[in-house]
């Protein structure tokens, strides 16, 4: 009966593999995560809301299964996390926001959290989020400040950070997250975790629509993310751009594909970023590592794109205002916003049409862009963030190096990928002088979501990094 | 992980006791005549908290007033030690009196937080702590008393083993003072000096004394200079006010700085050695030479004040004695000795990008007595209390270093090559006892000596550990700060020790005496736990010792031949040793363990005698056996029946002293000694790698003293057949073979050192 899980060595792999053979009892895992919550939120407030009882009874079903010889699946017993930008069955989704108090409990689960749950995971809480996912901390009016375990005065980042807190802290083993922007591989860099965007259409998304979100998971470990993509991917009658089964076991393949020889290029910036240049540093020392492990063939090609977050700016700023307004709830409710999604929406608003035009155009641009430089390389190595994290009241830092950042921010190097739909993974490279997390971010051509994750193994396997903040232990 | 520099040695020698006290001139000899004859001084002592004779005192007592402590040349214990029966102080690798070994009991560790020295050393009554002014060079003392055997009545507090005694000189009513100075082989330049006098009449007395010890090392250091160099600086100030003639009250303020390169031991290997060469330089470059990859600088701050008032009521005697001292020192050392990235350790200093607090000790004490005069002509007694606060507190990194990393294989995380191990100790002591002795009369010759003490100990501990991983550059990697403290339970302890014994005079001039006596040392905390939580053991118990003891005090020959012999059993429990645990990490971790039950019998005897007016002689003997009955280590090793570390079976010490009459030329002196050492263990498990063979050692001095005595000016010489005598030795290194690959550690006793002194009087 291990009361260690996640806080020491036993990974969300490990854990599962012993509920299924019978060595670990499914209530013990979730007796233990509730007494980790109870004591770890006050100074996270990663959690918004409690599901114990439910998640009591699934974990009983769940030892009853084993008891039966009943193999309950991959992630038997894992004690999951759900964003709050997500369904879980039975518990409210209030999107990080005030217009959404006493949102009554979904009816049904996420398609890649009913996917989870089906392979035995079990949905106790929901995690914060950023207010509808766009901004690069969780600090909102409903449910004030998220911190960072690696320091608690810092954001363990947006718009995942309850998620990425709640698994660096040791708190809960594994917990979902959604990438429009980068709002899973950012918080992965700020809290030293794994944070996998998968390739566009990899896991289901609820209805089809969003054309640059991935749904996914934040881990301690590569084999767990490889797992749980095993345990999420496939085609989804509610969402079209679902992709076949790869037909391959991601977990399999991540430490047997053959990468020698792929060719590879490194950016700094993508040439319109300003990053921070201890991170940059760090990041790159980490990229030549994988480059070294997985003995890939470097290419000096030019890597060079415009503002892409900028442009995401503006449309998402123009998505949400224009939804917010025809519900009602703006302008009037305007200082019901979140702080620092008010200072995004100022920030990056188009001031008339033609601005939104121009924007959707970048973006336009920087699929052209990124399709001819796959044409030259295989992989894509960049910083995940500009800069490590910053304070978890925000506001997101607009000075770099000195310059300004005000229309790059911490995370503009994420984007491309939820655009171009290139399968693109953040793994820890390292630590600053200060103590705070950075990560590599390892982009792949479309549909190779196997390569990023073999990089990423083969990264961990050289380096290998603290799966928990040192802090909160 | 730290690898150990533990260097207890024993040497036992032998001494010749009657040393004069009453030192008429500084290198005279006292002496007192009687019809043209001389004869031998009663030396008083002050083992029993009054002013007693040592021939009249039924304990083995070794007595040396400041004449003796100028002819030796002695700045620091070990320099003497082996010339005293079955006591010896290994040389210390900071100073002297670090460890000091009685009957073949030893501190197998370096003080620390919580671990206590098996003999108590007092400075003027007030005890002094692992690391304190004793650690260093003494200078301006008056005597200096060795007390052989448990002391736990009347000297309590973890006094065990003995305790030795010094008596710093007082403020005299006369204005005078001197000043030495003395120059030696290791670049040695020392200057000791005092000037003492009245301020205001016979009420108030001051004196000022003050030191600078300066040399290099004994060990060579391949690229330059030496290890184990000394720099030390110190000044002692008192004042004596006697308002009335029943009111004495002294007050002593003394502060004492040093810095030095620290000494490391000799890395060496048999044949057929294949690992590295740093772990050989012994081999091929010699004993006492090494070469390490780093800074290797101590430096250390001391700070003391005591008070002595003294009522006089009715013939009663109250005295209150209270001290301070607070001690800070700093390092940044190559905790191994070798030239590989190793083991590092840092205290008090800026490394790696941490800021150190320093090692830091406060300790007060307060003890008030009542000393009676003699009742009814048949009983004295002495009645007192005692409290004791020590506070420590430390912060140090140990750095794991990348040879360790490499050759183990370790995944540090970020891809680290070598991670420092940070911990921070906050430990606190206090006691409260109350203690009396007493004596009566049976009969006019047959006396009844009793005395008792109850003490009550708590140590509190509390400790936090972290870690920082560092890169090819030693940049961090990640740094996991200390965490908050975690406070373990408190340590508790209520000791009754006790003594009986019975003392009869056989005629005025010989005393016989059969004692038993109690001794009781305490436990703590073992400071290394916090390295590895889940391998070593939080505290350590205390040790509990019996002596049974016979003496013999003895003058013949009108005064010219005094004959003391001693011959004692102790019994130990739950003996505390330091055990070396090697973790999968391959880091050296030690702890204290209670090794069951040891013995240590055997005789002591010292002879003082006058052959001619100017030629004196001093023979001393000890023998010691000194064993395990019960020793199973951490590691399931038996090492019953096995020795005592540094407990030679026999030491052996003559020494010759002959004045020359030079008439209006002055007088002139030549001395001799001869000092003989049995053969010992340096550990527990008695490896013959670290055995010392039997040795003898000579030491030597001539002095001219002009007419008028003002004037002394000296040549001296020690161990002059460079004997170099095992100080240390690491069995847990040798068996380390995957990273060490046989290679040991092993360090020595001081060389053959010579120098000159000239002393000025006034």
């Amino acid at each position: 009966m291990s009361e260690e899980f996640g806080m020491s060595d036993a990974t969300v792999s490990e854990i599962a593999d012993a509920v299924r053979a019978g060595s670990q009892l499914s209530e013990d895992l979730v007796e233990t995560v509730i007494r980790r919550v109870e004591i770890l939120n006050p100074a996270l407030n990663a959690v918004c809301y409690r599901d114990y009882d439910t998640a009591r009874r699934q974990a009983r079903e769940i030892d009853a299964k084993v008891r039966a010889g009943i193999d309950p699946g991959p992630l038997a017993g894992i004690p999951l996390g759900v964003k709050d930008l997500e369904n879980a069955r039975g518990m409210p989704t209030c999107f990080g926001s005030v217009f959404h108090t006493g949102a009554a409990p979904a009816s049904d689960d996420s398609p890649h959290v009913e996917r989870l749950r089906a392979a035995g995971a079990i949905p106790l809480v929901k995690t914060t989020t950023a207010e509808y996912g766009f901004a690069g901390n969780c600090d909102t009016i409903l449910c004030g400040t998220t911190r960072n375990p690696w320091n608690l005065d810092k954001t363990p980042g947006g718009s995942s950070g309850g998620s990425a807190a709640a698994v660096a802290a040791g708190m809960i083993p594994l917990c979902t997250g959604g990438d429009g922007g980068g709002s899973l591989r950012a918080p992965a860099a700020f809290c030293g975790l794994v944070g996998l965007k998968a390739s566009h259409g990899r896991v289901p998304t609820p209805n089809g629509i969003p054309e640059n979100t991935g749904y996914g998971v934040v881990t301690t470990t590569v084999r767990d993310m490889a797992r749980c993509l095993d345990v999420m991917s496939g085609p989804h009658l509610r969402d079209r751009m679902t992709l076949p089964l790869p037909g391959i076991q991601y977990e399999q393949v991540m430490e047997t594909l053959a990468v020698s020889g792929l060719r590879v290029a490194w950016s700094t910036d993508l040439e319109f970023a300003e990053v921070d240049t201890e991170l940059a540093d760090i990041t790159h020392h980490a990229a030549q590592v994988i480059i070294r492990e997985a003995g890939l063939d470097q290419r000096d090609v030019q890597v060079e794109f415009p503002n892409v977050l900028a442009a995401m700016g503006a449309v998402y700023t123009h998505r949400i205002e224009s939804r917010l307004r025809c519900e009602g709830l703006l302008p009037g409710r305007w200082e019901e916003l979140s702080p620092e999604v008010r200072r995004s929406f100022d920030g990056f608003r188009a001031s008339n049409e033609c601005e939104l035009i121009r924007a959707q155009d970048v973006l336009t641009d920087a699929l052209a862009r990124m399709a001819a430089l796959f044409e030259e390389i295989d992989v894509l190595l960049t910083p995940t963030t500009a800069t490590p994290a910053f304070a978890a009241a925000g506001p997101a830092p607009t000075l770099i190096n000195g310059r300004d950042a005000s229309r790059t921010l911490d995370a503009p190097l994420t984007p491309l990928a939820n655009y171009s739909w290139n399968p693109s993974i953040s793994v820890p490279a390292g630590v600053t002088r200060s103590g705070l997390p950075v990560g590599v971010m390892i982009t792949a051509a479309r549909h190779r979501d196997d390569v990023v994750l073999r990089l990423a193994r083969l990264l961990e396997q050289a380096r290998p990094w603290p799966r928990h903040s040192p802090s909160i232990q | 992980m730290i690898l150990s520099r533990a260097i207890k040695k024993a040497l036992n020698a032998s001494l010749s006791a009657g040393m004069m006290t009453m030192p008429l001139a500084a290198g005279a000899l006292a002496q007192s005549q009687d019809e043209g004859k001389r004869t031998l001084e009663e030396i008083v002592v002050t083992a029993t908290k009054r002013a007693t004779s040592l021939q009249d005192t039924p304990m083995s007592i070794s007595a040396f007033d400041a004449s003796y402590l100028d002819a030796n040349n002695v700045n620091e214990f070990s320099e003497f030690a082996d010339s005293i029966p079955n006591v010896s102080a290994p040389d210390g690798l900071n100073g002297a009196g670090n460890s000091i070994s009685i009957r073949g009991i030893s501190s197998q560790t370096r003080g620390g937080s919580s671990v206590e020295q098996p003999a108590g050393a007092y400075l003027d009554q007030v005890f002094v702590g692992a690391e304190g002014f004793l650690d260093y060079v003494i200078y301006d003392i008056a005597q200096i008393e060795v007390l052989r055997g448990p002391q736990g009545t009347v000297w309590g507090r973890n006094t065990a083993s003995g305790a030795i005694s010094y008596r710093s000189q007082r403020p005299t009513r006369e204005f005078g003072g001197y000043v030495d100075v003395q120059a030696g082989d290791y670049d040695l330049s020392a200057f000791e000096g005092a000037v003492s006098g009245p301020l205001a009449g016979d009420k108030l007395l001051f004196r000022v004394a003050g030191m600078h010890y300066e040399r290099d090392g004994y060990i060579d250091d391949l690229d330059g200079g030496s290890f184990g160099t000394q720099d030390q600086d110190a000044v002692r100030a008192q004042l004596h006010f006697l308002p009335t003639d029943e009111l004495d009250i002294l007050l002593i303020g003394q502060y004492l700085e040093s810095e030095g390169v620290d000494n490391i031991p000799t890395w060496s290997a048999g044949p057929g050695y294949e690992g590295p060469p740093e772990l050989n330089v012994g081999s091929v470059h010699g004993k006492r030479v090494g070469r390490t990859n780093g800074p290797s600088n101590v430096t250390s701050e001391l700070f003391g004040l005591t008070s002595i008032v003294t009522w006089n009521l009715a013939d009663y005697e109250l005295t209150s004695v209270t001290g301070y001292q607070s001690a800070e020192s700093s390092a940044h050392i190559d905790d191994e000795g070798s030239g590989l990235d190793l083991a590092e350790a840092i205290y008090g200093l800026t490394a790696y990008g941490i800021d150190h607090d320093p090692d830091a000790s406060d300790i007060f004490s307060q003890e008030l007595r009542l000393v009676s005069p003699r009742l009814w002509n048949t009983t004295e007694f002495t009645l007192g209390l005692y409290y004791f606060d020590r506070e420590f507190d430390t912060e140090r990194s140990v750095k794991v270093g990348s040879y360790i990393v490499d050759t183990l294989g370790l995944q540090l995380p970020f891809g680290a090559s070598a991670l420092l191990e940070r911990e921070r100790v906050a430990s606190s002591t206090e006691s409260y006892a109350a203690f009396g002795q007493g004596s009566f009369d049976i009969t006019p010759r047959l006396a009844l000596q009793a005395g008792f003490r109850i003490t009550e100990e708590t140590k509190d501990f509390a400790f936090a550990n972290g870690a920082v991983f560092l890169g090819e550059n030693d940049e961090t990697l990640l740094d996991i700060p200390l965490g908050e403290p975690l406070k373990l339970d408190q340590f508790e302890d209520t000791v009754f020790t006790g003594m009986l014994g019975l003392k009869y005079h056989v005629s005025d001039d010989v005393m016989v005496y059969a004692t038993y006596s109690e001794g009781y040392k305490s436990g703590g905390f073992n400071r290394s736990f916090v390295t590895a939580p889940d391998l070593l053991l939080p505290f350590f118990g205390p040790e509990e010792v019996a002596n049974h003891e016979l003496g013999l005090r003895s003058k013949w020959l009108d005064g010219r031949l005094t004959v003391n012999a001693t011959a004692f059993f102790m019994s130990y429990d739950d003996l505390q040793v330091e055990g070396r645990v090697i973790n999968e990490q391959g880091q050296i971790v030690s702890q204290i363990e209670n090794a069951g039950q040891a013995e240590s019998q055997g005789l002591e005897l010292e002879v003082t005698a006058l052959p001619a007016p100017d030629w004196e002689l001093f023979f001393s003997a000890g023998y010691l056996d000194a064993e395990f009955t019960r020793f199973v280590n951490v590691d399931g090793a038996d090492y019953s029946g096995n020795s005592l570390p540094f407990a030679p079976d026999l030491n052996l010490s003559l020494r010759s002293r002959h004045d020359f009459d030079l008439g209006a030329a002055g007088t002139w002196y030549v001395q001799g000694e001869w000092v003989h050492q049995g053969s010992y263990y340096s550990e527990p498990s008695n490896r013959e790698r670290g055995s010392q063979g039997s040795s003898n050692m000579f030491h030597a001095r001539a002095a001219w003293i002009s007419a008028n005595g003002n004037w002394e000016l000296g040549v001296w010489g020690r161990n002059l057949s460079d004997e170099d005598l095992l100080v240390d030795y690491n069995p847990a290194v040798e068996d380390n073979v995957t990273l060490f690959h046989g290679a040991t550690l092993r360090s020595w006793s001081a060389p053959r050192t010579a120098g000159v002194d000239l002393k000025y009087s006034f």
